[in-house]
């Protein structure tokens, strides 16, 4: 049972403890912004817990699928959704940023399960595109997952690669693009542009999937669509919300203060203290809680 | 053992050149041949290697390596910075990608990519300029003479230089049975082979191939042969200077440039690359720390040549036999 295969309603609720962590770690360790985290942690949380193929107790098991996360404004969500599988402890968690700890402000191979450490903006679709033309050589059936922020995709070496990845047709890639519409220094649309995105991509001959990425019943039917379609790579783009599910981004964008974080962890029906312990006590990669929650459907 | 015992055995000293030698006597062989050659041949054993280029299929002769293995060959383009992209992704998906790249596009352009896409996770890519140093597909500004600038600060990367076609081939089996992140800097067009008996490549050591006491030239890449023949013309005038290639730029063999700096009191650093952030800073730095000594740098000048083309750039530069002995001469002025 490699896949986690969770439904909607389990994801749902998956996503909101996503943002629990995502929040209650921030707020302990503000290294950067909680915003586009909280915009994409319902992508994160559906690709880990219902699309991709993996071992918990074998990372390296062949079949596996492999996936790259490219963003560092994602990196916050990725760690609280990997904490969630079981990829490290909760604990791990807590100690997001500190000095000498594998998990960071990017994502990082001193992780267990990060394959490759994400580089500079908008360089991980080649990383991705590599990925995926190694398995189409090898003849491994297995799909590769590359996610990305829209900041990212100003950066011209997107462009090169999407071409490259059109050129060698490799169906086997998903590109899931969250699109909050902002970037450092403010709204995308108003700094450099990227509409029409899913037009520029399917002139690059990709196929293209848009939803409303803070639905997770939307980002469950794009991903079962992507493996029915071939002889191209595939875009998902998943329009979200800066702070899904928390209010006053737009009062709060910068990184996170104690009071700030309380009134958003009350908003997700918790409190820093509480999740605090939840995290204390949750274990890592030695549990089988990869295949309880597998069982859980 | 002292510097006088000219047949004792030093590190490295295995490589043997032609003695009596003639720098006109000396074969020519084609390094980027002979690096595909090895590849096609590698490539029939190891379902793993993969040959990506970006747009130098042509150029740089790779359409052999095409031919033989179509499924593991990928072009792709002038998009350099994605080339080296997929290949970090192709190393971490299991394959062995070895990239072939032109000099400048995959430094100075690029550098950043080798460092974090490639280097930060230490995987197993080599990625090879061809050409580099001075010999440019174009004008000055597309000589690859600042790349080591870059690279050489990029951590856990293996970086070398082989002198001759020879040599390149044995480097390219020895970084392809290396894992971790290499770079490969190939001289182009037609060499004249120094090394002539094919060994295998030993990363790391420096290699002592004229012993002596009166000063030691310390040569890398295409400016081996001109160490040579600078010895020669200073060996005519009493001077035996010892001359000591330096394949492997990253690690540097610290130990041996330090026990000939102790030896010989005096060094000549060598290379085709700018004088600021080469071989020569690079020996300058931990000399200070270690072994000071005096030193004389033959490298390019911080100064634009423009107006030159590919063939006379060598020239221009002021990198040849006669620019290390003139070095070298000063060099004994400052030792006195």
């Amino acid at each position: 049972m490699p896949r986690l295969n969770y439904s909607p309603a389990q994801l749902a609720e998956k996503a909101l403890d996503v943002r629990r962590n995502v929040v209650t770690a921030l707020a302990l360790h503000p290294i950067m912004s909680p915003w586009p985290s909280l915009a994409g942690a319902d992508l994160l949380t559906t690709l880990f817990f219902y699309e991709i193929n993996f071992k918990l107790d074998d990372l390296h098991w062949p079949e596996r699928d492999q996936w790259h996360v490219s963003s560092r404004a994602l990196a916050p969500a990725l760690h609280a959704v990997m904490a969630e599988v079981g990829y490290f402890s909760g604990r791990d968690l807590l100690r997001l940023g500190d000095a000498g700890h594998h998990l960071g402000a990017l994502p990082s191979s001193a992780t267990p399960g990060v394959e490759v450490t994400a580089g500079a903006p908008g360089a991980g679709l080649s990383v991705a595109v590599g990925l995926a033309l190694g398995a189409q050589i090898d003849r491994n059936p297995r799909r590769i997952y590359c996610v990305m922020d829209d900041s990212e995709i100003q950066s011209g070496q997107v462009w090169e690669a999407a071409m490259a990845a059109a050129q060698f047709e490799v169906d086997n890639l998903v590109l899931a693009i969250d699109l909050d519409g902002r970037q450092a220094d403010g709204d995308i649309e108003e700094i450099i542009g990227l509409a029409p995105l899913a037009e520029k991509l399917r002139a690059c001959n990709w196929h293209v999937l848009e939803v409303d990425g803070n639905d997770v019943a939307q980002l469950v039917e794009a991903f079962d669509r992507s493996r029915n379609l071939h002889r191209a790579p595939t875009a998902i783009l998943s329009c979200t919300t800066p702070g899904h599910g928390v209010s006053g981004w737009e009062e709060n964008d910068a990184p996170l203060t104690f009071e700030v974080a309380g009134e958003a962890l009350r908003e997700l029906k918790t409190s820093l203290e509480e999740w605090r312990q939840r995290l204390e006590a949750a274990n890592g990669r030695r549990t089988p809680g990869h295949r309880a929650g597998g069982d859980r459907r | 053992m002292t510097a006088n015992d000219a047949n004792t055995p030093v590190a490295g000293s295995d490589v043997q050149t032609a003695r009596p030698w003639s720098s006109d006597e000396l074969p020519l062989r084609s390094p980027g041949e002979a690096l595909v050659e090895v590849l096609v041949e590698l490539a029939g054993r190891d379902p793993r290697l993969v040959l990506l280029t970006a747009d130098l299929a042509v150029e740089d002769g790779l359409l052999p390596f095409a031919d033989a293995h179509p499924a593991r060959f990928r072009n792709l383009g002038t998009a350099t910075r994605n080339a080296l992209g997929v290949a970090a992704g192709m190393a971490a998906a299991g394959q062995i990608p070895f990239v072939v790249l032109g000099g400048p596009a995959a430094t100075g352009g690029a550098a950043d990519l080798i460092a974090t896409s490639i280097a930060t996770t230490g995987l197993h890519v080599v990625i090879a300029a061809l050409p580099s140093g001075a010999e440019a597909h174009g004008q000055a500004g597309t000589a690859a003479v600042v790349d080591l600038a870059a690279l050489l600060a990029v951590p856990g990367l293996l970086i070398v230089a082989p002198a001759d076609a020879v040599e390149t081939a044995a480097v390219a089996r020895a970084l392809i049975a290396t894992p971790g992140p290499a770079y490969l800097r190939l001289l182009g067009g037609a060499r004249p082979v120094l090394f002539p008996q094919p060994a295998p490549f030993e990363v790391g050591p420096v290699q002592v191939l004229r012993e002596g006491k009166a000063l030691t030239i310390v040569a890398t890449g295409a400016l081996v042969l001109e160490a040579l023949k600078a010895y020669e013309m200073l060996d005519a005038e009493g001077l035996k200077a010892r001359v000591l290639a330096v394949p492997t730029l990253k690690p540097l063999d610290e130990p041996a440039i330090r026990r000939a700096a102790r030896e010989t009191g005096g060094l000549v650093v060598a290379e085709e690359h700018a004088l600021r952030g080469g071989l020569g800073a690079a020996i300058a730095q931990d000399l200070a720390r270690s072994q000071p000594v005096p030193i004389e740098f033959v490298a390019i000048e911080d100064r634009a040549v423009s107006g030159v083309g590919p063939g006379g750039l060598r020239a221009a530069w002021g990198l040849g036999a006669q620019a290390i002995v003139d070095a070298a001469r000063r060099l004994k002025g400052r030792m006195r």
